[in-house]
């Protein structure tokens, strides 16, 4: 990354003419969404690509770790890279109204907030901090506060705040958790259940995998493969998150508590992690998990964090059926057949 | 800060064995912070408990609540209403919240779901230590800081013992022996010597080990009334807890679930709306007062129906009785019922909580009709301006 000083420079949309001025404190990713231009985002701090956008004129200052020199000549990362001064001119279609477009943020509740600072223990790019002038819990003085120029959206500080003052604005707390229960109570796709043995969905394990960025092409594509495949009698639904360090003690229990035979948590591989250290976090809170579930009577075998190099398909693989073989070997869990007493019965065959 | 951790989960389950319905109570202060008991873990509790109960196929209804401090009584009030329906309470507090719910709520069983440990400080993340035992007689003055009855095992009160070994404890060689660090940091400001003066025996009637301690500031009057009249010291109402006590139970169409129509708008979040304040909020372009009761939410149009008086200036709201303090209209605003000198009836939109979220349905604005002459009478003029 570069060490050059930020200076103001200008950005010009090639499709509609639009000209935005980007000041030092601010980046050519929140000009665009302040004004209506969408760009898809995975990290927001220069390590993905996935923001790359084309560029046909401009002496761009490139400051991700992302794209190689040759991709350097026709794109930039709107997050991270700049310029100084002058124009740079971008190639992104018209967008469908001016409005402000939502990215993803952490905001805070301040009169939740009992400034514990786990949150600005947590974000690892100076966002949080306690502004002494908002009220916290109890009407004491003192609450964190999230700067959204420097929030990567990474919701590590949501997972680690104890008293739920931390929301995400897009994903918030409970459309995470209602996902997970929604997900659950999907029963597995007809053709599935007609094609294998009778009484497949009874039989079938059900995997429930949180997957991070990093990891969402690779999980997605094992998964669709596995589930396809009538020998093997799992079937996963994969809940995507910002970070798997977004994922918390509760989203973990409300997996299984909602019906999951076994949960997988798929992040980075230690010093990969887009938010440098959400795969650690989770790491932890997955063997917190464990010894709950041995409590809860299920077993912690039902429980695994996979520590996963993108593309890595065989590992995944085996990882995912052992862990179903695993939790098969304990039976169905017991919450499954609850909730599907309740549910719509699949007639099979 | 009070210091706490979860007790083990099978101690709980056995704690609530044979019970069929249950409210977790997390603390939204101390203990939120250790991640013993806040609304995250104690919740994170709650879904433990119902999973567990399920996996063994018992029967166990397991609610969640959060309230800002346990160990105080108003803040535990509003539980009042529900705590009946529950067979047992499970405290995510200290003991302190534990009792508080305890001589609160005398027909609840009330359950400690923490084991309360001290008082300390986090000293990494994740790592807090005691620092601090409540002796009742502070020493802090003599050694640097630095607390030896807290971080002596042996509390010892003039030096260290023979075994403390390269500056760290013989009791726990894990630990520093505090009496090295007491040395050190006394030698670093220049005052070591000082460790030579005699000081007067420490007080320990202070101490635990006697009967309960009580601190007493009798400097207000009020309180003090209100103890010779051996009623509770003031007592200030609070807003309930804003976490939910029910979670919905997701269905397929939960997202819809509880959608409103287009007719409902929100106004704004309950945590902006203190109780018993009259609040002016724009709706679908109407302007409106809105106002939280504590039991209920009230809305209606921002003028009084006499004499279009904006009732943000001119109302007095006291336990839900709405006064126009112009001509003493008046009405209880729970019933709508007519009170005082009013002779007309105040409009109300309908309001309702959805999640945090106020919800006012407006259909369309209500205006008072001001032209009728008939409703003037010379009362209306007394003491006006």
């Amino acid at each position: 990354m570069s060490a050059s000083k930020n200076t103001t420079f200008s950005i010009r949309v090639s499709s509609t003419g639009d000209v935005f001025e980007v000041p030092p404190n601010r980046t050519i990713l929140h000009v665009l969404f302040e004004n209506g231009y969408e760009v898809p985002l995975d990290c927001s701090n220069g390590r993905c690509g996935t923001c790359r956008t084309r560029y046909l004129s401009g002496e761009v200052d490139h400051r991700d770790t992302a794209l190689n020199e040759s991709e350097r000549s026709e794109y930039l990362t709107v997050c991270v890279s700049r310029a100084h001064g002058g124009e740079v001119v971008l190639d992104l279609p018209a967008p469908q109204s001016t409005q402000p477009v939502a990215r993803p943020l952490a905001v805070v509740d301040a009169p939740v907030c009992v400034a514990c600072l786990n949150c600005v223990r947590f974000c690892t790019f100076g966002a949080a901090r306690i502004d002494d002038e908002l009220i916290g819990v109890g009407g004491i003085q003192g609450a964190a506060v999230i700067d959204k120029d420097l929030c990567t959206g990474c919701g590590l500080c949501a997972a680690a705040c104890p008293t739920g003052a931390i929301e995400m604005n897009i994903n918030t707390h409970d459309t995470v958790i209602d996902t997970i229960h929604a997900l659950n109570a999907e029963p597995a796709p007809v053709e599935r259940a007609t094609a294998a043995a009778t009484d497949a969905t009874e039989d079938m394990t059900s995997v429930m995998l949180f997957a991070c960025p990093q990891c969402r092409e690779t999980t997605q594509q094992v998964c669709e493969e596995q589930n396809r495949l009538p020998s093997q009698q799992v079937h996963t639904r994969v809940v995507e998150v910002p970070c798997s360090g977004r994922v918390d003690t509760l989203q973990l229990m409300h997996a299984f508590e909602s019906g999951a035979d076994a949960v997988m948590v798929a992040g980075c591989q230690p010093g990969e992690c887009f938010f440098n250290t959400g795969n650690l976090h989770v790491t932890e809170r997955v063997k917190r998990i464990a010894d709950w579930l041995d409590g809860c009577g299920l077993g912690r075998d039902r429980v695994h964090m996979m520590h996963l190099t993108p593309g890595d398909h065989e590992n995944l693989a085996e990882a995912l059926t052992n862990l179903s073989d695993k939790a098969g070997a304990n039976g169905p869990s017991p919450l499954r057949q609850a909730s599907a007493a309740h549910a719509p019965v699949l007639t099979s065959g | 800060m009070i210091v706490a951790e979860q007790k083990p989960l099978e101690d709980i389950q056995r704690m609530l064995k044979g019970k069929k319905k249950v409210l977790t109570v997390g603390c939204g202060t101390c203990v939120s912070v250790c991640f013993a008991g806040g609304k995250k873990e104690s919740s994170a509790m709650a879904a433990t408990l119902r999973t567990a109960a399920a996996a063994e196929g018992q029967e166990l209804e397991v609610e969640e609540v959060t309230v800002q401090r346990q160990c105080v009584q108003e803040f535990v009030a509003p539980l009042e209403e529900n705590i009946g329906e529950y067979d047992a309470v499970l405290s995510m507090a200290c003991g302190v919240g534990v009792q508080t719910l305890a001589e609160k709520y005398m027909d609840t069983p009330i359950l400690p779901g923490l084991d309360t440990n001290f008082m300390g400080q986090p000293t990494e993340p994740g790592i807090w230590e005691e620092r601090c035992v409540g002796c009742g007689n502070c020493v802090l003055e003599y050694t640097g800081g630095l607390c030896p009855i807290t971080r002596c095992p042996k509390q010892l009160q003039n030096g260290p013992c023979g075994g403390s070994e390269g500056g760290m404890c013989e009791v726990d060689p894990a630990i520093p022996c505090i009496w090295s660090k007491i040395w050190d940091l006394l030698d670093r400001q220049g005052i070591a010597d000082t460790l030579m003066d005699i000081q007067p025996a420490k007080d320990w009637s202070k101490s635990r080990g006697g009967s309960m301690r009580r601190v007493v500031v009798s400097d207000d009057l009020r309180q003090q009334a209100a103890r010779e009249a051996g009623e509770r010291a003031i007592s200030v109402k609070v807003a309930p807890p804003q976490s939910p006590m029910k979670r919905p139970v997701p269905t397929e169409t939960s997202a819809d679930a509880v959608e409103l129509d287009e007719t409902w708008h929100r106004a704004c979040s309950i945590s902006e709306l203190a109780e018993g304040k009259l609040q002016r909020v724009s709706v679908a372009g109407v302007d409106v007062i809105v106002t939280n009761l504590g039991d209920c939410i009230r809305a209606f149009p921002p003028t009084c129906p006499h004499l279009a008086e904006p009732l943000v200036d001119s109302g007095l709201l006291k336990d839900g009785l709405l006064t126009c303090t112009k001509h003493l209209w008046q009405w209880d605003l729970r019933s709508g019922e007519m009170k005082g000198a009013a002779e007309r009836p105040v409009e109300m939109y309908e309001a309702k909580l959805n999640g945090d979220d106020v919800m006012i349905r407006v259909e369309q604005e209500i205006t008072y009709d001001y032209d009728d002459e008939d409703d003037f009478d010379e009362d209306d003029f007394f003491g006006s301006d």
